[in-house]
């Protein structure tokens, strides 16, 4: 896969809410924070399905946590942005700052 | 979801709390997964997030919402595949480790297998028929062999009853003398009881007029061997079954309907009999040949041995039982009744025409071993349907599991491992098997009621015949076997399959594997060549039934009418009266118009096996320690021959010349005259009736013809003919009493039997006429084995060649739909419709001809083991062999025509446009 592949929407978000979530960066926290910043539900399955995609991208690393009364014994699976998943959200955000550059006024107008 | 307990792998790292059981809807998410720590986390957020809404995690909605997410892994697992093993797949052992879940799993795939059958009733419904068709005929056989064959006899520790018998060198099994009873009752040391008994019947008169009834004359041994145990009253002991005994015991019936089941009756003389009535049987009891079927006893007497009066042990006609100590063997009574014979041997040689052997068997063995290689035959020939339907299933299980290899493929992506797969294919197996099983049953229940109709009367205790305990148990076992049976190819097949071959494939139903290919071309020929087996069976015994037909009896049975009188000794004490009370009924009957012919026999040809006589040759002294002939013997009145017509072959019939007063004269047949005359002219020679019979010294008036009396396909042995006049029993026993009258009609004889009760009821109202029929029909009974036999080896050779054909059929018109893009641009460059039929039918020839050469040789190495059971055929009997591949050729032919019509109608661009 090229390096210049770019980041999906959900990939963009999902990178963007564990980043801010930091040390609390887990599956349920994650879409918790997502349904409340981007206002809207996103569907499980594709947390899942993406968060797991971006771990085998290299973007997330994951771990688990300690087992929790709370989930039936289970742990947390822990989430961080690797070097490579910052690296991919600058580049994306650049690519976005190019391909905004002249047009906003544009957009503005409408 | 609840079941705690039993930790999860160690596979998530060191030191972690062994977390919930995970129920069947979380493992299968965690399979989809695929990534253990990716499930452990997504899992774990579930429970979180469904406790925060108090959901609980047994609730529907909690399964549906795990059940939720399974499509969306499967997809990116689909769209990525490869890329999801962060860790190695768990095995199935231990995901199903619990008891309970595996229980659940097992029972979730049961519901998909019937969900999945369910969706192809068309499918489903010829799998099952092919099934129930094998499983029917292999039960409902079973059945009559269980029935007849394995169950035990109906009396206390039958398995320690034995048959006692004398033989002759080469002879099987014989009667025993009554010298040879009382020897071996005085010597025998491993019986615990012995005695001896003969059938014979009893007149009994009242209101309604005279009957013949069955009865039995019996040795107390025997009551004891038996252990009988009368319903009232006592059996009659040792002591009490002597010449001057007169204590007897009735059958439950007679006591029902002669004595009004008067319980007094016990102990009072039975009324017109002459008898004391001691006891009365339980209603069930049967004396062991009447195990066999046939009308049941209805008196057991004294056989009245006179221990003082035995001269001869040279008179064989009693059948011989004992009942072994405890402990001992077969093998050891067997020692012990050959070394009483051989004293009796060697104290009485000069009773015997030759060496005479001694033995004993199981009664059972005895009683049932006839019918038993003709059993187990019919249960291998119901078996190879089985197989034959087996392999129809599985081949349509084949071509099912090809059509849905997307489906195994897309079941694999899905995390469904091959165990998982096969384990699904064997499940809708065993569910077929039941489903075949349990219509299979039914149609057993039905083909038994079938069988016992066609009533052989050979084959015996068909009344035991029923669909019980053993025998549903060995449906149900069938039905397991054979799911397992058809199950394993396919499930074979589709452990092989590699699931992202199948992907590429793009699910094309029709395109079968190459495996697929070949195994079912296997199933085929092997199907043909069962059918081929089962098929020469069929027409081999139906050969040698022909040949049966073909014998010659040596008497002419067509238009003859038979029936049973007697004159017994309490109303005939006058010998000279019985002889002329015979005479008179012939010249009476004879009279009659419409009858050609009258006369009289002892023994039926067809009906009773012949007893044999020792005999003395005029002028051919037997050396010291030489063989002393034997020869069987037969008692007529002059007017037998004329009705049963056997061929003169020199000198004349017996006649009226050969009266009370008249010099002994005898007939003898073509084989006695060949034996003891060999080279001479055996008209004129003299021999010497055995054991003080009369009249004692006779001479050879005329030759006959051999006479098939003991079976048609029994060889015949040296026999003579007497003078009903002129002949005595042993011992002073007195003339012939019971006989058979013989009729020959101008019209069916059936329509005479009135005539015969006019002429009886004329000569002696209170004599009884029984057992009327006539000759064809005894010869129809005498070969109702073989046409049983061959009636269920031909529906057996039917059915199999039926679904063989629908194999062969299924898979040629398989071959020809998964070849049709082929064969298209075969016709699209020109072949024509010859050509594309050669093709086809090539293929048909190429399987039906491999199949016929296998089954061929199979046959005849088959054909051999039951060779004892065919008659003037031989096991390799070419006209067999060519008549199976002529009727297998054309029904491969026919089988193979449709989908060769389907193959040469192929539009090409049609054909061409579906690639």
């Amino acid at each position: 896969m090229n390096k210049v592949s770019y980041l999906g929407e959900l990939e963009h978000m999902l990178l963007w809410t564990v980043l801010r979530l930091g040390d609390e960066a887990y599956g349920l926290g994650v879409r918790d924070h997502l349904e409340e910043v981007a206002g809207r539900s996103v569907a499980r399955g594709s947390v899942y399905v993406t968060l797991d995609r971006l771990v085998k991208k290299g973007y997330l690393e994951s771990w688990l946590g300690d087992p929790d009364e709370q989930r039936a014994g289970r742990a947390r699976r822990y989430f961080s942005v690797t070097a490579e998943g910052k690296a991919a959200l600058r580049e994306s955000r650049d690519a976005l700052v190019s391909l905004w550059d002249g047009v906003e006024e544009a957009v503005e107008e409408a | 979801m609840s079941e705690v307990g039993g930790g999860r792998g160690n596979e998530d790292g060191p030191g972690r709390e062994p977390g919930e059981r995970r129920g069947w809807t979380e493992r299968l998410l965690a399979r989809v997964i695929g990534s253990e720590e990716a499930a452990e986390g997504i899992l774990g957020d579930l429970r979180e997030e469904s406790r925060r809404r108090g959901v609980g995690p047994r609730s529907l909605r909690y399964r549906a919402t795990v059940l939720g997410l399974v499509p969306r892994f499967a997809l990116e697992r689909l769209r990525r595949p490869g890329t999801s093993r962060a860790h190695p797949r768990r095995p199935l052992s231990r995901l199903a480790r619990g008891h309970q879940s595996t229980v659940a799993a097992l029972l979730h795939d049961l519901r998909v297998a019937v969900r999945s059958l369910a969706r192809s009733p068309g499918f489903t419904a010829v799998a099952t028929l092919t099934v129930a068709l094998g499983i029917g005929a292999t039960t409902a056989t079973f059945s009559v062999v269980s029935g007849v064959l394995l169950r035990p006899l109906p009396y206390p520790d039958s398995d320690r009853l034995v048959r006692v018998h004398a033989a002759w060198e080469g002879n099987s099994v014989g009667d025993l003398s009554p010298g040879e009873h009382f020897d071996l009752l005085d010597r025998l040391q491993t019986f615990d009881a012995f005695g001896t008994y003969g059938y014979d019947s009893f007149t009994m008169i009242d209101n309604d007029g005279a009957r013949q009834l069955p009865a039995a004359f019996v040795t107390a041994g025997v009551l004891q061997a038996l252990e009988i145990e009368p319903m009232l009253g006592r059996p009659f002991g040792p002591g009490e079954d002597g010449p001057a005994s007169t204590g007897v015991v009735v059958s439950h019936g007679f006591w029902q309907r002669e004595l009004g089941a008067d319980s007094a009756a016990v102990g009072r003389e039975i009324p017109g009999q002459g008898v004391t009535l001691l006891g009365v049987l339980p209603p069930d009891f049967r004396l062991p040949e009447g195990v066999l079927g046939g009308p049941p006893v209805q008196m057991i007497a004294p056989l009245g041995l006179d221990r003082a009066q035995i001269e001869s042990h040279g008179s064989h006609f009693l059948l011989g039982v004992g009942r072994l100590k405890a402990g001992v063997s077969v093998e050891e009574a067997r020692a012990d009744v050959a070394r009483v014979g051989a004293w009796i041997y060697d104290n009485h040689a000069a009773d015997y025409g030759g060496p005479m052997r001694f033995d004993a068997l199981p009664l059972s063995e005895a009683l049932l071993g006839d019918s038993r290689p003709a059993l187990l035959l019919l249960l291998a020939a119901a078996v190879f349907v089985l197989l034959i339907a087996c392999g129809n299933t599985a081949n349509l299980l084949l071509t099912r599991a090809d059509a849905r290899r997307r489906d195994y493929a897309l079941r694999a992506a899905l995390g469904a491992s091959r165990t998982r797969v096969v384990r699904q294919q064997f499940l809708e197996s065993l569910v077929l098997g039941s489903l075949g099983g349990a219509a299979g049953l039914a149609l057993a229940y039905a083909g038994t009621a079938g069988l016992v109709a066609l009533d052989p009367p050979d084959i015996p205790r068909l009344d035991a015949v029923a669909v019980d305990g053993p025998v549903l148990l060995f449906a149900l076992l069938a039905s397991l076997v054979t799911g397992l049976l058809f199950g394993l190819l396919p499930a074979v097949q589709a452990a092989g399959r590699d699931a992202a071959d199948s992907l590429r494939e793009g699910g094309r139903a029709v395109q079968g594997g190459r495996g697929g290919e070949r195994s079912r071309r296997l199933l085929v020929v092997g199907q043909t060549a069962f059918a081929v087996v089962l098929l020469s069976g069929a027409i081999l015994f139906t050969r040698s039934f022909e040949e049966l037909l073909d014998v010659d009896p040596g008497v002419d049975v067509a238009n003859v009418l038979t029936a049973r009188v007697d004159t017994p000794a309490a109303r005939y004490p006058d010998d000279a009266e019985v002889r002329a009370v015979y005479g008179e009924l012939e010249t009476r009957l004879a009279a009659r118009p419409g009858v050609v012919a009258a006369g009289a026999v002892v023994n039926l040809p067809l009906d009773r096996d012949l007893g044999d006589m020792g005999i003395e040759l005029a002028g051919q002294p037997i050396p010291p320690g030489g063989d002393k002939p034997a020869a069987d013997w037969q008692v007529v009145t002059p007017g037998w021959f004329d009705v049963m017509g056997p061929t003169l072959l020199a000198g004349r019939f017996l006649d009226a010349r050969d009266g009370p007063e008249a010099p002994g004269a005898a007939v003898i047949n073509e084989t006695m005259a060949e034996r003891f005359w060999p080279g001479d002219d055996a008209l004129g020679a003299r021999f010497l009736l055995g054991g003080g019979s009369r009249p004692g010294w006779v001479t050879v008036v005329g030759i006959v013809r051999d006479i098939r009396h003991d079976g048609l396909a029994t060889p015949v042995k040296p026999q003579f003919f007497v003078p009903h006049r002129q002949f005595t029993f042993w011992n002073g026993g007195g003339p012939v009493r019971d006989m058979a009258l013989v009729l020959r009609t101008d019209g069916a004889p059936a329509g005479f039997a009135d005539d015969v009760r006019a002429v009886v009821r004329e000569v002696d109202p209170r004599m009884a006429v029984s057992v009327v029929r006539t000759m064809e029909e005894i010869r129809s009974a005498a070969l109702s084995r073989p046409r049983f036999l061959v009636s269920l080896l031909g529906a057996f050779g039917l059915v199999a060649l039926a679904i063989a054909a629908v194999g062969i059929y299924g898979v040629v018109s398989y071959g020809v739909r998964r070849r049709t893009g082929e064969i298209g641009v075969r016709i699209a460059l020109g072949a024509g419709r010859g050509r594309v039929t050669r093709l086809i039918l090539g293929e048909g020839a190429r399987l039906v001809g491999t199949g016929l050469l296998l089954g061929t040789v199979g046959a005849m190495l088959l054909a051999r083991t039951v060779s004892g059971l065919l008659f003037g055929v031989s096991p390799g009997d070419p006209v067999t062999l060519v008549l199976v591949a002529v009727t297998l050729g054309a029904v491969a032919l026919l089988a193979t025509w449709i989908p060769t019509l389907r193959a040469t109608r192929i539009d090409p661009t049609r054909a061409l446009r579906a690639e």
